[in-house]
């Protein structure tokens, strides 16, 4: 009996384990994806400063703006004349009117259709005062394979519950009906009734957390020794502990009579 | 502490086992003899509470089986082995016991020095003959102390110097205030009254 508890123990930490690894791995590609975002800025370019101005004051407070640099006129003609060498032509430069530009960054994670279109929206009403370029392709590109991704993150999220359930359930009646034998011996023999059941119940709390507590020290060891840099929610956990308590309720239920 | 009342067994209509009054105290050794198909095995599935078709009642400790159903203060020890038979003596004999006291311990191994078990008590059950296998059976039930131990066949399985050596194995228990009710084919000795079952009835000698 003990064998086959030590073996559940281990089946469900594994089942946890390639849980854990599939919500890292997708929070991890879906971080390079937000990445490939937030390394997009817009660009803004206006000949009016005091606009600029205006338009940073009304967007800079919005969750998914991470940055915003207004870059003078005489900065740009400065960074033109260093990065091509445009040393002789210095006073032909600086005759030129040149606009004055706004990047902005964005946090990737946050920044999504409504809030792309919502920016659109504010950058309308500057018009024609402002010009902005931004690389919507790879935005769109991006906002795509997140998308695809978590389609399937989810798939195999519930993929993993039915996994767990289905599992746990089966070994947990398997073992108990292996254990029947023991059990009508223990009765006939005088032992007491109402044991099984007792025995059935600190197992189950064996069950749920031993596998639990053995991820969550490693997913700690882990983030003290600084190689994954991944956060896992609490919740996360949470979700896989109702699981297996789920699945312990369900073969409670299926053994029935045979628990007494 | 054991009180039976009009009892009686049926089968198709027809009572083949009555029993007007049965009283057993405390520390008693009884035998219950007959010859096969009177009802014996029957009767202490009753007291032991596995059996309800019956008629009249059993009370032990003025409390009817139905209050015993899962908290039982009987022990019965039938014709099938109820025993693990991959397991070792030791296993087989603790299985019931919620923890092995010292003195349990102690008393265990006594016991099966004198079912010439001591040397035995490491090896699997199914190595074993079938009187070393009831010695387990009664260790085990003696051990525990119930109030009443039920023993069906009792000489089917030991010869006449296993038997004293199995009753002086159930003084254990005897000397703390638990009876003995043993059934047989035949009268047997060492036991302190003796019922025979004939006509259909139970008649005390």
């Amino acid at each position: 009996m003990k064998k086959g508890i030590f073996f559940q123990i281990v089946v469900i930490f594994i089942i946890l384990l390639g849980w854990n690894l599939l919500h890292i791995g997708y929070q991890f590609q879906k971080d390079v994806f937000e990445n490939n975002i937030s390394d997009s800025p817009m660009m803004i370019l206006s000949m009016q400063e005091d606009v600029l101005e205006q338009l940073k004051l009304r967007i800079e407070k919005k969750n998914y703006i991470s940055d915003i640099i207004i870059i003078q006129d005489s900065v740009i003609a400065q960074t033109l004349i260093s990065n091509y060498d445009l040393d002789d032509s210095k006073e032909t430069l600086k005759s030129y009117i040149l606009p004055t530009a706004m990047q902005i960054s964005f946090v990737g994670e946050k920044f999504q259709i409504e809030q792309k279109l919502e920016l659109e929206r504010i950058l309308l009403e500057y018009t024609p005062e402002v010009i902005h370029y931004f690389d919507s392709a790879k935005w769109q590109i991006a906002q795509n394979k997140i998308s695809i991704l978590t389609n399937g993150y989810y798939w195999g999220f519930g993929g993993f519950i039915l996994f767990m359930l289905f599992i746990s359930i089966f070994f947990r009646i398997h073992f108990e009906m292996k254990s029947n034998t023991f059990w009508k011996i223990f009765h006939s023999s005088g032992g007491h009734f109402g044991k099984r059941r007792k025995q059935f119940f600190f197992k189950s709390i064996h069950l749920a957390f031993i596998p639990i507590i053995l991820n969550l020290a490693l997913y700690y060891a882990l983030k003290y020794f600084q190689l994954l840099s991944v956060e896992i929610d609490y919740r996360f956990f949470g979700i896989e502990l109702l699981t297996i308590v789920i699945s312990s309720l369900f073969a409670g239920l299926a053994l029935g009579e045979n628990l007494k | 502490m054991l009180k039976i009342e009009g009892f009686s067994l049926s089968r198709e209509n027809e009572k083949f086992m009555l029993i007007n009054e049965m009283l057993i105290g405390s520390s008693m050794r009884i035998n219950i003899f007959g010859n096969n198909d009177t009802g014996r095995s029957l009767l202490l599935k009753s007291i032991h509470g596995d059996y309800y078709n019956y008629g009249g009642q059993i009370l032990i400790k003025d409390k009817s089986a139905l209050f015993y159903k899962k908290k039982k203060k009987t022990i019965l020890i039938d014709n099938t082995s109820h025993l693990l038979e991959n397991e070792s003596v030791w296993k087989n004999i603790i299985i019931p016991l919620p923890k092995v006291t010292a003195r349990q311990k102690q008393k265990i191994m006594e016991l099966c020095v004198m079912a010439q078990l001591g040397d035995k008590i490491g090896l699997k059950v199914k190595t074993l003959s079938s009187s070393s296998k009831k010695f387990i059976e009664i260790i085990r039930a003696v051990i525990q102390l119930p109030q009443i131990i039920l023993i069906d066949d009792f000489e089917n399985y030991f010869d006449d110097i296993n038997m004293i050596t199995a009753l002086e194995i159930c003084n254990f228990a005897i000397n703390s205030g638990a009876s003995i009710i043993a059934t047989s084919k035949r009268k047997l000795d060492d036991f302190d009254v003796n019922y025979r079952i004939q006509d259909s009835k139970v008649v005390k000698l």
